[in-house]
């Protein structure tokens, strides 16, 4: 007999005796974005998704830094001509130091 | 993260005889939280960022700054950024060793968090190419990234040769011809409207496209004035046509074709047009030679449901090649990519304005029918 499609199917019931099982079924696997419960969401699978992007485009250039600053940053100016009184003593990045010594306090904060 | 007030004074010491039109500004932004382009995406943080030539920082505003409307989600304030330096205290911290990116994860999370940065600004500001710069203890890094790669310099000493930065600064704040203003890189065919043109268009949505007052003064708050072709014929010279309202779609990706789509309107004619701005790969077939190829081939009748291309212009292969608009990162060269831009007329409607299911079927089979005779009968 057919099954009627305007009445509602029984819903089976337990056998007397045997346990009903309540556990879900199973969703077939889908092709979908699923992404509950995916890497795709974790910052770990982010960056290596940017690195993955960027590892196979990027160039390093191999030439002199000059050569490049010509060639790649294309302008209008004339030669620069650098300030005069701008050493490096007159600005914070101190010159000649251990690299510890100048950044050190500064890094305290992140490393410890 | 951490203090870089001093590299902050060193910088702006080296711009600080640029003509003032022209300077940049440094700016400690290691607090400052940029909303990035893409909305599952975390917060960025630069460390220092260099505003437009004009722009002093701290609450100036940049109405004349080449930027463009994004969704309401996105950030302004890489908009106000020429570009972006990350600092990191040593030089092991720096991301590539021997020519590539090192294998480990600070060094990834350095890469992405440059890559990141050049999404932004080449996004935010509709530019052609952008650089970021890293520093790494005393050594920096300049990345020159646009739409297929990146270039990237070796690393050099900025703080005993201070010139190099100096002179890259220099020249960054001096375009080539034929822009007079802004920066390497920047757009110079795309311009915010002046408030008079704002007015004209305004005036124009109101007595020709039934605009009401609210929604027409929303539609062109921010609105662009870009350089198109009315036409296909390369000797026709560009005339500037004016965004209408926010952009109706565009790629968050930093490589590929960068596809934008708006809504425009001419002062001069009387439609609305779609104008589409996107990055061909040289060795595709232009976009216009396709709907070219229909009328030629007696496939456009009158009920095609297919838009008319009714203007493009090829970038790349028109502007002078220091503009940008062919992009050079990539080897073989056709892998580069040329920036295209097209007009399509008429505009059609979102899927959510149609009034009935019927007409949204019909949507559906007219832009698969479109899409068969663009792409399959050719």
């Amino acid at each position: 007999m057919n099954p009627d499609p305007f009445v509602p199917p029984k819903i089976p019931q337990p056998l007397p005796g045997i346990p009903h099982d309540l556990t879900p079924r199973k969703h077939k696997e889908q092709n979908g974005p699923y992404v509950a419960n995916s890497d795709v969401l974790r910052p770990e699978a982010n960056v290596d998704r940017w690195v993955a992007r960027v590892e196979c485009r990027l160039f390093v250039y191999t030439g002199p830094v000059s050569e490049f600053i010509s060639s790649w940053v294309p302008s209008s100016a004339a030669d620069y001509d650098p300030p005069a009184n701008l050493g490096c003593s007159a600005v914070s990045v101190p010159k000649g130091r251990a690299e510890d010594d100048m950044y050190g306090p500064l890094v305290h904060g992140i490393l410890w | 993260m951490f203090d870089t007030s001093c590299q902050v004074e060193l910088l702006n010491k080296l711009v600080a005889h640029v003509e003032e039109p022209r300077r940049l500004t440094f700016a400690d932004s290691h607090l400052t939280s940029f909303a990035t382009v893409h909305k599952t995406e975390h917060e960025q943080k630069p460390d220092i960022v260099f505003l437009h030539p004009g722009d002093r920082g701290a609450g100036s505003s940049t109405p004349d700054s080449t930027m463009l409307p994004s969704e309401s989600h996105h950030s302004e304030r890489y908009r106000r950024c020429a570009g972006v330096i990350e600092v990191k205290a040593h030089e092991w911290q720096d991301p590539i060793q021997d020519g590539k990116i090192h294998a480990t994860k600070t060094a990834k999370e350095t890469i992405a968090q440059i890559a990141k940065n050049a999404r932004s600004l080449i996004m935010e500001n509709m530019s052609c190419f952008v650089f970021v710069i890293g520093i790494y203890g005393h050594q920096a890094r300049i990345y020159r990234f646009d739409r297929v790669g990146a270039i990237v310099l070796p690393s050099f000493n900025y703080v005993e040769d201070y010139t190099i930065l100096g002179r890259f600064f220099y020249r960054l704040v001096h375009p080539p011809a034929p822009a007079t203003s802004g920066i390497v890189g920047a757009d110079h065919t795309i311009a915010p409207a002046t408030k008079e043109e704002k007015i004209s268009v305004l005036f124009k949505l109101l007595h020709g496209f039934s605009y009401g007052i609210q929604e027409g003064t929303m539609a062109v708050m921010n609105s662009h004035r870009i350089q198109v072709r009315y036409g296909n014929d390369a000797s026709t010279p560009l005339i500037p046509c004016f965004t209408v309202g926010d952009c109706l779609s565009g790629s968050a990706g930093l490589f590929g074709r960068a596809t934008i789509v708006w809504i425009v309107v001419f002062l001069e004619r009387e439609e609305l047009y779609v104008l589409k701005d996107s990055w061909r790969e040289c060795h595709r077939r232009a976009e216009y030679t396709q709907y070219e190829s229909l009328t030629l081939r007696g496939h456009r009748e009158p009920n095609t449901p297919l838009a008319d291309c009714v203007g493009s212009v090829d970038m790349g292969k028109e502007m002078s090649a220091d503009g940008g608009y062919r992009t050079l990162s990539m080897t073989p060269d056709t892998l580069n990519r040329t920036r295209n831009r097209l007009l399509l007329y008429p505009v059609g409607h979102t899927l959510e304005s149609f009034s009935s299911t019927r007409s949204l079927v019909e949507g559906i089979r007219d832009a698969v029918k479109g899409g068969r005779l663009l792409y399959c009968i050719i």
